[in-house]
């Protein structure tokens, strides 16, 4: 479990409100569209990992599946 | 993860999801489920052993184990559709909510099924040698 990540993720997210401000204020719409979509695949791939890590304890502790 | 921990990691993100929402409503929303899914498996991995002692119970005191598993699997059903159906609570979607938490309700039914139909054949024999 790193908690790191959260702090990671706030950053990331930070970063693209910054970049996504900066591209729609300079008139390019669909890049910073685009930027958004990027950076919340980024984000969840960072997640996905985590949440695996929370399925498979549930699936040792309870024997659900 | 100690209980200060999980406070300070519980205050720490509603604040940066706080900050967050104002400018990107999804970032929050992920930090959300990062948050939930740490908290509820630290959680998680601090009652395994509180389930393992109900299991050596029932063994010393002759339960058949099988109706320990069923109430213990509801358990981990009601853990996965509460943080299903309140994630996407906060993400706007209680219709989508809703039928999560239908659907744990389904499958705990289906879980305990089988207890409930022995029941009723106890309960029928009964009736049936008066």
């Amino acid at each position: 479990m790193d908690v790191d990540l959260i702090f990671k993720i706030a950053a990331v997210g930070i970063v693209v409100a910054v970049l996504h401000q900066i591209l729609v204020r300079s008139g390019r719409e669909e890049q910073a569209m685009m930027t958004t979509l990027a950076g919340l695949i980024v984000v969840l791939m960072m997640i996905v990992y985590e949440i695996k890590d929370l399925f498979d304890v549930i699936k040792n502790v309870f024997g659900l599946w | 993860m100690e209980i200060w921990q999980s406070a300070a990691l519980a205050v720490t993100s509603a604040l940066l999801c706080l900050v967050l929402r104002q400018y990107r409503p999804e970032f929050a929303l992920v930090m959300a489920i990062l948050c939930g899914v740490f908290l509820l498996s630290s959680v998680i991995t601090q009652l395994s052993p509180v389930f393992s002692g109900l299991y050596e119970l029932a063994e010393q005191t002759n339960v058949a184990p099988t109706y320990l598993q069923i109430v213990i699997k509801s358990f981990g059903i009601c853990y996965l559709a509460q943080l299903a159906a309140d994630l996407c609570r906060d993400a706007g979607q209680t219709a989508i909510a809703s039928k999560i938490e239908l659907a744990g309700r389904a499958a705990v039914l289906v879980l305990a099924m089988p207890l409930f139909f022995e029941i009723m054949k106890l309960a029928v024999s009964m009736i049936a040698s008066k």
